[in-house]
């Protein structure tokens, strides 16, 4: 007995033989399959040397061998069935039912199995793709860490920036203003002070102060330029 | 109210000019007691084992030991806790000002530079508030 299956485009025979079968993938039609094919019509005829050629196995043990071919269409799968009956072992017409019977189990069976595989391997690729949904997880969490290192790093840079602008805001204040401020209260003292204190002690202490407001703030003005330029704080 | 003027004054600023211009300041007052200038503040704390001032006026902004070094070594000795601190800057930044409220012995924050009427105030007003 020989089965022809076509399904989604890919047919395979399984040929069952006396006490063994045989599984053979991607087989083309036989003549006379192709010709069911076009006329869905059961085939029973005797053996020609044509056929003897496609169906080798135990034609020649078989005594006045007959070929019974049908075509049953399911749903979503072609079969075509072959059956060689001789004079010992005889196909009845009352064994269609069992034999119908027994397309149907094995069709069923046989979709099962297909279903089965193809379940199978859609497993498979769902496990490649959650393989792969995880490794890009990671590589997003490696991305994620990297970005929140850079924010670490840049919101650090800026609070050192900001500390050094605090303590540029103190430096001027303390020290660009404290030789002004001995500056005005020397000014304010002249008031109260006779001619020759002034001249002797006042003008010197407010040369002197003076230069210490210069000398104070060209010393500023470089570390301005120091902190702007200051790679550390780029 | 008693208001008592102090009798010994302590100025603490490396700046000799800047003393000179305080004491100036407290004479034309015609503040009476003693005027001791310091322009290193390690001296001005020697100083203390031996005289108690009623006021010191001190300068934040000072090499080796600053203003704020001051006040901490001054806060840990109970004998110094009737000395009234006033702090005397060039100083024009909130975050001075803010820092000296930490030390509940500085009772005036002075931005120089002074003038007669600040004085005036701190001896009219000392012990007063």
């Amino acid at each position: 007995m020989r089965i022809h299956i076509t399904k989604n485009g890919i047919s395979r025979v399984i040929l069952f033989k006396p006490k063994k079968y045989e599984f053979i993938n991607g087989i083309d039609l036989f003549p006379y399959e192709k010709e069911l094919s076009l006329t869905k019509v059961p085939i029973y005829r005797e053996l020609d040397a044509k056929l003897d050629m496609y169906l080798p196995f135990c034609v020649s043990k078989c005594s006045n061998p007959k070929l019974w071919s049908w075509y049953f269409d399911y749903s979503n799968a072609e079969i075509y069935l072959s059956l060689l009956s001789d004079d010992t072992e005889v196909f009845q017409i009352e064994d269609l039912d069992i034999l119908r019977l027994f397309v149907e189990t094995f069709s069923g069976k046989y979709q099962q199995l297909i279903l089965r595989r193809e379940l199978e391997k859609n497993n498979k690729n769902l496990r490649k793709a959650l393989k792969e949904i995880e490794k890009k997880n990671e590589e997003i969490n490696s991305i994620i860490s990297h970005q929140k290192e850079i924010i670490r790093k840049r919101t650090k840079s800026i609070k050192e920036k900001n500390n050094m602008l605090l303590e540029m805001i103190s430096v001027n204040s303390h020290n660009v203003r404290e030789p002004l401020t001995r500056i005005l209260g020397l000014l304010d003292t002249c008031d109260t002070t006779d001619c020759t204190e002034l001249v002797t002690v006042i003008l010197p202490y407010l040369k002197a102060s003076a230069q210490d407001l210069d000398t104070i703030i060209k010393a500023t003005i470089a570390k301005s330029y120091d902190v702007v330029n200051n790679k550390k704080f780029e | 109210m008693n208001p008592t003027i102090p009798k010994t004054v302590f100025l603490v600023d490396d700046q000799k000019i800047s003393n000179f211009i305080n004491r100036r300041l407290f004479t034309n007052c015609n503040f009476s007691g003693d005027i001791y200038c310091f322009e290193d503040p390690a001296d001005a704390l020697s100083a203390l084992e031996e005289i108690l001032p009623d006021m010191i006026l001190l300068d934040l902004n000072m090499p080796k030991i600053n203003g704020w070094d001051f006040l901490e070594i001054l806060s840990n000795n109970k004998k110094f806790n009737t000395i009234r601190i006033v702090v005397a800057t060039s100083s024009t930044s909130p975050i001075d000002k803010n820092s000296a409220k930490r030390f509940p012995q500085v009772k005036d924050y002075l931005i120089k530079p002074l003038n007669g009427s600040m004085i005036n105030k701190l001896l009219h007003n000392a012990g007063s508030n």
